[in-house]
């Protein structure tokens, strides 16, 4: 119990572990995924899995909208970079994120001007600072980030600033959560549903989970105590034979979500045919791309973007990682050819990637599992 | 007349559970008194608690013990007084029953002003669960858990124990965290933090005071704003409000 | 530059990692402290049973004759003065009956601190005040504070009923009152938390002994 204690509210985290195995004791063994890198960094973070009964298991989902772009995207962005006079901005974490060919940090290193900001409105201004350079932002994230890019591409053409383009990568989070309830080898007893994506497309999106699945879904926040809570409401679902979309995350999330980021994101943004996820493979209509009206304004457009498909390499099993079918440490290459510093699956890059995740907080490996003799000797004591 | 219903109040023990509860506020607390924190405390019904835990930082009983900073906020706007005097970094410390609407507006707020929390309370309900850092609560259904000392032995003891780890100097220095947030990816993280309206300024964007200072940030999704409103910031933007009727949800 | 006593005196350099062991040890340290804080609590409420029925029936008299309230104290002893000031005037049941802390105006303490003196803070305060038929009670660990000791003077003096809750062996306060409840430890928490129980038992005494229409309200 040493974790709970720096827990917020450690008190009530113990009553709530508790009636987690209060829970677990009078039911079969269960699986759930968190489906959103924040819980899963939250989950290796704070050593959760480490203080679940046996017989509750966490599997890591999709929810890294870093780690699932695919090799080809991030080759056309460093071609987007070398482009002359191009300034390319982008979050901070898609900077290591390994290409066929590199990175864009290794394109930074040979001269391109490749900057990090922390909002798209930040690449505006700068485009603005610079009216004479092509100004490129490199949109990645899902429905929580898509908002605030459609935001800053109103704000472009409001103000008709013409050296200002996105290239867009979002992607939605239900596709996915719907590829994985279709794939054969996968057994889940529920889903804990992401917390700040439900801010903005609320609870109703999640309602086909229980109706066509079976399988209850529970909103949750990011604290430690708000998973755990989560963890108890799926657990009085699955014994009380209940199966619906619950809210652990009231205090932010409604049910309709935000209407009007929902509006803007209409307005700005449509569904691309279909869109390539790292491990994943292609999944229908679960990306976005700007409408024609905001043609002047995508990168796509104003580019010559290659769009060349680069398998990734064959010895990096992200894929299995992504689906929850394989733990971060059962990789071949986890800890070995794999590492932060040096990564080559997307799992790795983000410190909300499963595998970058599970490596920083190694230390806090679930003893109980036998698996675990796998990795341990592979995670250096950094 | 016996005195005995007095001696065995049940809030007076410190069972083993609140032990382990009162040494992890302590050593949180201790922390940020290490990395420069100063300590403000409230107690709107009673601000004498308030003064006690200040002046027994402030004004060690003990020799060797160094004075620490804590100070009682005990005005007639708690909230605003705290506003303006707070800095990221800094604790709260309440003291007060579970529907002390002055409490639950200040712990609320506490992340936008980058606070770490703690709330001593008492009364015959809790807190929702997370509504503070550390919660040290005496279960109390007469109302008179603030007279008969309950309260002051958890003080006392939290100002003991923080003591004890200050005198740890290995264990008060900045700890990996602070560093491994730096890297954390917003986008990945799906972060929301919490801010809290300064005022408005043109065109859709607002002052918002976070834990990193006052931003710019646009607030068209959450429109209109005022001044003292909570919001989810993400990227930039406000994705939502956080409403008051939420907060104890 | 490790050194072989390191393991011996960690805190000089700071090498301590772990917190497990301290966290632990805290956590059995608090309830040491609370289970002495409940000894200390039992056997001086009970040690100081004839002391209380007396304090007790003569403060019943002095309100039911019209006498108010002055407490006092220094430093955390004065919170727990305020608190008890606050119990009488604004209950938690039962009638309200009138009492005041003299510590509550930094005007009035530091104007008397400055001009006069520290140790007269709290007697000019009773002397502006205080009637015969009142009660002054004041709360000190080691029992003696000069400002108190000179407050409870000044408080026989004008034939008003004197109250004291003091610790360790009760010092000047001991002799000097009509009533002196003693909480005989020497850790001024430990006092102070006795003391505060000791309050509240007088004040729910004191409600006790009023008569019927009083307690009506």
């Amino acid at each position: 119990m040493r974790f709970v204690d720096e827990y917020r509210d450690p008190v009530a985290a113990r009553a709530t572990l508790a009636e987690i195995e209060r829970l677990a004791a009078e039911q079969p063994a269960r699986a759930f995924m968190e489906v959103c890198g924040g819980h899963t960094h939250t989950i290796y973070r704070h050593g959760i899995e480490h203080l679940l009964p046996a017989s509750v298991e966490l599997v890591h989902g999709p929810g890294c909208p870093v780690c699932v772009i695919p090799m080809g995207r991030i080759d056309d962005a460093i071609a987007v970079a070398h482009q002359p006079g191009v300034i390319f901005t982008c979050f901070g974490d898609m900077l290591r994120v390994p290409g066929s060919n590199g990175s864009l940090l290794r394109a930074k290193a040979k001269g391109a001007d490749v900057r990090v900001v922390y909002s798209p409105l930040d690449a505006l201004r700068l485009a603005g600072e610079h009216p004479d350079r092509p100004v490129v932002f490199f949109a990645v994230g899902f429905e929580t980030t898509a908002p605030s890019t459609a935001l800053t591409l109103r704000r472009a053409r409001e103000l008709g600033t013409h050296n200002f383009s996105v290239f867009c990568n979002h992607v939605t989070i239900v596709p996915p959560l719907k590829a994985i309830l279709d794939s054969p080898d996968l057994r889940l007893d529920g889903f804990l549903g992401p917390g700040h994506v439900s801010t903005v497309i609320g609870n109703r999106p999640y309602r086909f989970v229980p109706e066509r699945y079976g399988k209850p879904l529970v909103t949750t926040g990011f604290e430690p105590l708000d998973i755990l809570q989560a963890i108890v409401m799926l657990l009085c679902q699955l014994r009380d034979g209940r199966c619906e979309v619950e809210n652990q995350y009231t205090r932010v999330v409604r049910d309709e979500g935000n209407p009007r980021a929902l509006e803007v994101i209409r307005e700005v943004f449509e569904l691309r045919p279909h869109f390539e996820w790292r491990g994943l493979g292609f999944i229908s209509q679960s990306a976005l791309k700007l409408r024609a009206e905001f043609a002047p304004w995508d990168a796509e457009v104003a580019f010559d973007v290659p769009g060349v498909r680069v398998a990734d390499p064959k010895a990096c099993q992200c894929g299995e990682v992504l689906k929850g079918v394989l733990k971060p440490w059962q990789c071949k290459v986890f800890g070995t050819a794999c590492t932060p510093e040096t990564p080559i699956g997307t799992c790795m890059v983000s410190s909300e990637g499963a595998c970058a995740a599970y490596y920083n907080f190694g230390r806090r490996i679930p003893t109980r599992s036998t698996r675990v003799g796998v990795a341990r000797s592979a995670i250096a004591d950094r | 007349m016996s005195a005995a219903p007095f001696v065995d109040a049940s809030g007076l023990d410190i069972d083993a559970a609140q032990g382990r509860d009162l040494a992890s506020a302590s050593f949180s607390l201790a922390r940020r008194f290490a990395a420069g924190a100063t300590m403000w405390c409230i107690a709107p019904a009673w601000p004498q608690h308030a003064r006690h835990v200040a002046v027994e930082f402030v004004h060690p009983v003990t020799i060797g013990k160094r004075a620490l900073a804590a100070v009682a906020v005990t005005g007639p706007q708690p909230v605003a007084e705290l506003r303006s005097v707070v800095r990221a970094g800094d604790v709260l410390c309440a003291i007060s029953t579970a529907d002390e609407s002055i409490v639950v507006d200040a712990l609320r707020r506490a992340p936008a002003w980058g606070l770490e929390t703690l709330w001593i309370g008492c009364g015959p309900t809790q807190p929702r669960a997370g509504a503070a850092g550390h919660v040290l609560w005496v279960d109390d259904r007469d109302g008179r858990a603030p007279y008969d000392g309950s309260i002051v032995l958890r003080y006392h003891v939290l100002w003991e124990l923080t003591h004890v780890c200050i005198d740890h100097p290995g264990l008060m220095r900045p700890q990996a965290e602070a560093a491994d947030g730096a890297d954390t990816c917003i986008t990945c993280s799906d972060e929301g933090s919490i801010g809290e309206v300064v005022d408005g300024v043109a065109d859709g964007d607002a002052r918002v005071r976070t834990p990193r200072g006052v931003e710019v940030i646009d607030v068209t999704l959450v429109a209109p704003v005022r001044g003292g409103d909570l919001l989810l910031l993400h990227a930039g933007v406000a994705i939502t409000r956080i409403e008051s009727e939420h907060a104890g949800g | 530059m490790a050194e072989g006593t390191d393991f011996l005196y960690p805190f000089i350099d700071g090498d301590e990692r772990d917190a497990a062991p301290l966290l632990a040890d805290l956590a059995a340290s608090a309830r040491v402290k609370s289970a002495e804080s409940r000894r200390t609590r039992t056997r001086d409420i009970e040690g100081n049973e004839e002391t209380l029925a007396a304090a007790a029936r003569a403060m019943a008299d002095r309100f039911v004759a019209n006498g108010r309230l002055f407490t006092f104290g220094d430093g955390g002893s004065s919170t727990d003065a305020a608190l008890l000031a606050n119990l009488f005037a604004d209950p938690i049941s039962g009638p309200s009956l009138p009492a005041r802390c003299l510590v509550e105006d930094p005007a009035v303490i530091t104007a008397l601190g400055n001009d006069v003196g520290f140790e007269l803070v709290f007697s000019r305060q009773l002397i502006a005040h205080g009637h015969a038929g009142d009660i002054a009670l004041g709360f000190s660990t080691s029992g003696n504070s000069p400002n108190l000791l000179h407050a409870f003077a000044e408080a026989r003096g004008r034939g008003m009923l004197t109250i004291g809750l003091s610790g360790y062996d009760g010092g000047g306060m001991r002799e000097a009152l009509d009533h002196c409840l003693i909480v005989g430890s020497d850790s001024v928490h430990r006092i102070q938390e006795t003391q505060a129980a000791i309050g509240l038992a007088l004040w729910k005494r004191v409600q006790s002994l009023l008569p019927s229409a009083a307690r009506d309200g």
